[in-house]
């Protein structure tokens, strides 16, 4: 439970750390694409750390599978962006 | 997006191949002189560059596919030839801003992204642009 | 399949497809950062593949530590060559 607890921190820290980064290379760069991956890591921050405050261990509760869900959408719509907006 | 002085095709030929003003300043006097060979002494004297220095970002602007060698390397001539519409476009665009916008595109070049922020944003687009 | 086994496979599918598109970016711009990039959505898509199995496959036995180490270290990877390889 505890060593469970305790990894579930680490990654919130390396998402919200990787977010960071993708958030700047945003202000830099003017590119969607890294605002998005900036808040879909931002969301499994969230689902990180709800799964620790909520059951610990049941992962399969629908709105945490479903935060995760939604992180890896707005990485896929990240990508569709991306290849229609190089279309023009 | 709507609030960068720049055009999107600028900024994007800046982003992949023109990391620094000498680039543009090589680029601009290449595609001055339209289907005109000139060499790197040619350029540097315009510039009132280093030739060494010119003909190494003339070397870069061969593999942006920007220019291209004409006759035997010996000869050291260079020719305007962008090998895309996109290219040839995007350098139209960059002369006026030359003239227009000089601070905005000198700022421009220094907020370059680095090559490898760029090349991971490159990495999603399914279809390579002219490779 | 249940609703949740669709989510885990779809983030599977999602992290598989961003690796494999930032381990083909490296090698042909040979910059570092989209390795550990790469690396780093192997390691997601593996920690989806591992929940699946978890949950439908090895009930018996419990992989909830397990099956996170993928993650933790794909985001070490990522967040070493965010601070390393990024301004090359």
């Amino acid at each position: 439970m505890h060593l469970a607890a305790f990894i579930s921190g680490l990654l919130a820290a390396g998402y919200l750390t990787i977010g960071l980064f993708f958030a700047r290379f945003y202000k830099r760069t003017r590119d969607r694409l890294f605002l998005l991956f900036a808040i879909a890591f931002w969301v499994l921050v969230v689902q990180r750390v709800a799964t620790v405050l909520t059951a610990e261990w049941i992962e399969n509760v629908t709105w945490l599978y479903g935060m995760r869900l939604l992180a890896f959408v707005i990485i896929l719509v990240a990508i569709l962006d991306k290849n229609r907006a190089s279309d023009g | 997006m709507a609030d960068h002085p720049l055009p999107a095709d600028v900024r994007d030929l800046i982003a992949h191949h023109l990391p620094t003003m000498e680039h543009v300043e090589v680029l601009l006097a290449l595609a001055a002189a339209g289907a005109k060979t000139r060499t790197a002494g040619d350029i540097a004297t315009e510039l009132r560059g280093n030739a060494a220095s010119v003909a190494t970002r003339l070397e870069d602007l061969v593999a942006s596919g920007l220019v291209a060698r004409e006759g035997p390397e010996s000869d050291g001539a260079f020719r305007y030839a962008p090998n895309s519409v996109t290219l040839r476009t995007a350098t139209t665009g960059l002369a006026e801003m030359y003239r227009t916008k000089p601070v905005s595109l000198v700022k421009a070049i220094y907020a370059r992204p680095p090559a490898a922020v760029q090349s991971f944003a490159d990495a999603f687009r399914v279809r390579k642009p002219g490779s | 399949m249940s609703v949740a086994d669709v989510v885990y496979v779809l983030c599977a599918l999602t992290s598989a497809a961003c690796a494999v598109l930032l381990w083909r970016g490296y090698r042909q711009s040979h910059a570092r950062l989209l390795m550990w990039s790469s690396i780093c959505f192997m390691g997601l898509a593996l920690n989806n593949v591992l929940l699946i199995l978890d949950v439908r496959v090895l009930t018996q036995v419990d992989l909830a530590a397990w099956r996170t180490v993928p993650a933790l270290l794909g985001v070490a990877a990522l967040v070493y060559g965010l601070v390393w390889d990024a301004e090359r």
